[in-house]
């Protein structure tokens, strides 16, 4: 099954925990993540979704939708 | 034979710096200057209101600023006072802040200026409670300097290093003046440091290799010293601030590197090659790691291996620059010979060990401390024979006298080059009420993040609990320990209860639970997340 918005929102709020996170909310400057939570949320994404995301993926990632985007990126790769 | 320090205590190697060169800059924090002078400023008067709030020779005072000039005003201020510093990370919450203030029993402590009003009440009430004052920096730093302070010693303690809270008392190392010097002679003749080296750190200064290799060895050579904020969101501007710079010598763990090679955009357009020392340590070294930032940078034998703990002040053993890596079969850098005036050897129990068997890693040196803090148990166990700590590391000494570091005695976790106990883990995520037992490791998967905190939480009645609640619970403890300790665990799996593997007395099996994790052992046991 192919991840939606929510479970990428689950994902972010199980690893800051925070009740409650929006997709437009920003990783560093809303959320408070770390580089390092960054680097775990990512790290958890691959596991749970089956896919690997390399360091190039990032360097737009800001917000929490960025992060889906960057996921489904992966599951369905451009031809 | 070393030689005497020439200064008996650092507040007079600081004020003899302002009084030969004063305008000449101690340090430049994000490219503000703060000279000799500025700084010697900044201490007296620290010192001044310190000594006006009754603290005496021999008192501790607790500091809690991070990285900037505010900092060492406090540091050494408390020390000119005649006090023992005991600098702590500023994530901490308050709780935990205390709970070393406690443990130290600290008459004063020195919290930023900028700690909003209503948090600064709160923790003033709470450390009302135990007798502990609490200063801003911006009120302590509107004193004038009175005159008159205690005379110190080459042999007083400077600083309280807490290495972190494992069980039961804290252990605090207590580091004397004399010591510092020492081991800082050790180090600048290790490293070949000398006045024309340029420092660049990001590290924390209220901590060992951030506090003494980055910026008291500068300050003592007179050094160029460019300090940032402890802010690894922007590894690039540490990058960009050496090639501003023409930096010489830095130091990071290995994760930070790393973290250079994924997130710098354009590495060939910054320009690193004025360094001639990139240290690695605090955390293990990968040879990986060394091979891709030297590759990526066009770097020769810079990247160099060091190996070090509070226990022996800091600095113990450093590869030479210029020098290519030696890497063994098993992929461990060795971090070179001891530095001048130190020896380690290698012990099984009590027993050494021939060249190249693996055991305990004892270290002998002038420069080590007299022990922990009023801990009399951790004392007991410290010392192999006297004169000699045991380190807690496993290591081998090969045939040309080269140290390997190939892992822990102790449960010890190294999270981005910060050693956190599992006991202070746990403690925070027991004071759930949903949670029977929790357990931490360590986890390297071998990725970007390194060694990581994974905690397993047991859960109660897991059958009364819907995905919402079990959801709950993790965000609880995630918060509870950012709130607490000042970072966020890798992973936090809820298991059934039982599953956690104890020995028949009630010990946490952290190794067999390691192994059961990595081995998909767990399965069934593991609550959340859903598989």
């Amino acid at each position: 099954m192919s991840p939606q918005l929510p479970d990428i929102v689950d994902v972010v709020r199980l690893q800051l925990g925070i009740d409650r996170v929006e997709p437009d909310d920003r990783l560093m400057e809303t959320l408070g993540a770390t580089s390092a939570d960054i680097v775990n949320i990512i790290a958890t994404l691959e596991e749970r979704f089956g896919l690997e995301i390399d360091d190039a993926d990032l360097a737009e990632l800001a917000s929490v939708r960025d992060l889906f985007v960057i996921v489904l990126a992966k599951l369905r790769p451009a031809r | 034979m070393m030689q005497a320090a020439p200064f008996p205590t650092l507040p007079a190697m600081l004020r003899h710096q302002a009084s030969v060169r004063p305008e000449s800059a101690a340090f430049r924090f994000r490219d503000t200057p703060c000279s000799f002078a500025e700084l010697w400023d900044g201490i007296t008067r620290i010192a001044g209101h310190l000594a006006a709030l009754g603290v005496e020779r021999g008192d501790r005072v607790v500091v809690v600023i991070p990285n900037g000039p505010e900092f060492f005003f406090a540091f050494y201020g408390a020390q000119l006072a005649g006090a023992i510093a005991v600098p702590l990370y500023p994530g901490f919450g308050a709780a935990t802040i205390l709970s070393y203030a406690d443990a130290c029993q600290a008459r004063v402590a020195i919290v930023p200026s900028d700690v909003p009003q209503a948090q600064l009440t709160g923790f003033s009430d709470l450390a009302a409670a135990r007798k502990v004052v609490v200063a801003t920096f911006g009120t302590a730093a509107a004193t004038t300097a009175s005159g008159a302070f205690p005379d110190t010693r080459a042999s007083d303690p400077a600083f309280i290093q807490y290495t972190s809270g494992s069980t039961g008392a804290p252990k605090g190392v207590l580091i004397s003046h004399e010591n510092l010097f020492t081991n800082m002679r050790q180090m600048i003749a290790g490293m070949q440091i000398t006045a024309d080296d340029i420092f660049v750190s990001w590290l924390p200064v209220y901590h060992d290799m951030g506090l003494i290799l980055k910026t008291m060895v500068p300050f003592l050579l007179g050094c160029e010293l460019h300090l940032l904020p402890t802010d690894l969101n922007d590894v690039t501007r540490w990058l960009t601030t050496i090639e501003a710079t023409g930096g010489t010598f830095t130091a990071a763990p290995d994760f930070a590197y790393r973290l250079c090679l994924r997130r710098v955009r354009d590495p060939a357009s910054i320009d690193i090659t004025s360094l001639r020392v990139a240290l690695n340590a605090a955390e293990p070294v990968r040879a990986d790691t060394i091979a891709a930032f030297e590759r990526t940078f066009s770097l020769k034998d810079v990247m160099v291996a060091g190996y070090g703990l509070a226990e022996a002040t800091v600095g113990v053993a450093m590869w030479p620059p210029k020098t290519p890596p030696r890497v063994d079969d098993m992929g461990n850098v060795s971090v070179g010979r001891p530095f001048p005036g130190v020896e380690v050897e290698i012990v099984d129990g009590d027993a050494p060990v021939s060249c190249g068997t693996v055991g305990e890693i004892v270290v002998q040196s002038a420069a080590l401390p007299v022990g922990y803090f009023r801990n009399d148990a951790a004392n007991a166990a410290l010392f192999w024979r006297p004169g000699w700590a045991r380190t807690g590391d496993l290591g081998y000494v090969d045939d040309d006298g080269h140290l390997f570091i190939v892992g822990r005695k102790k449960n010890v976790i190294k999270q981005l080059g910060r050693n956190i106990f599992p006991q202070e883990v746990e403690r925070v995520a027991d004071g759930h009420p949903e949670v029977r037992y929790s357990a931490a490791v360590g986890i390297d998967r071998g990725r970007l993040e390194g060694e990581q905190v994974y905690l397993f939480a047991e859960v109660k009645e897991p059958e009364a609990k819907d995905k919402a609640a079990l959801d709950a619970i993790v965000i609880a403890i995630v918060r509870a320990i950012n709130d607490a300790l000042g970072f966020r665990p890798g992973r936090v799996y809820l298991l059934r209860p039982k599953a956690i593997p104890m020995t028949h007395n009630g010990k946490l099996q952290h190794d067999r639970l390691k192994k059961m994790y990595l081995s998909r052992e767990l399965g069934e046991h593991i609550l959340h997340p859903p598989a």
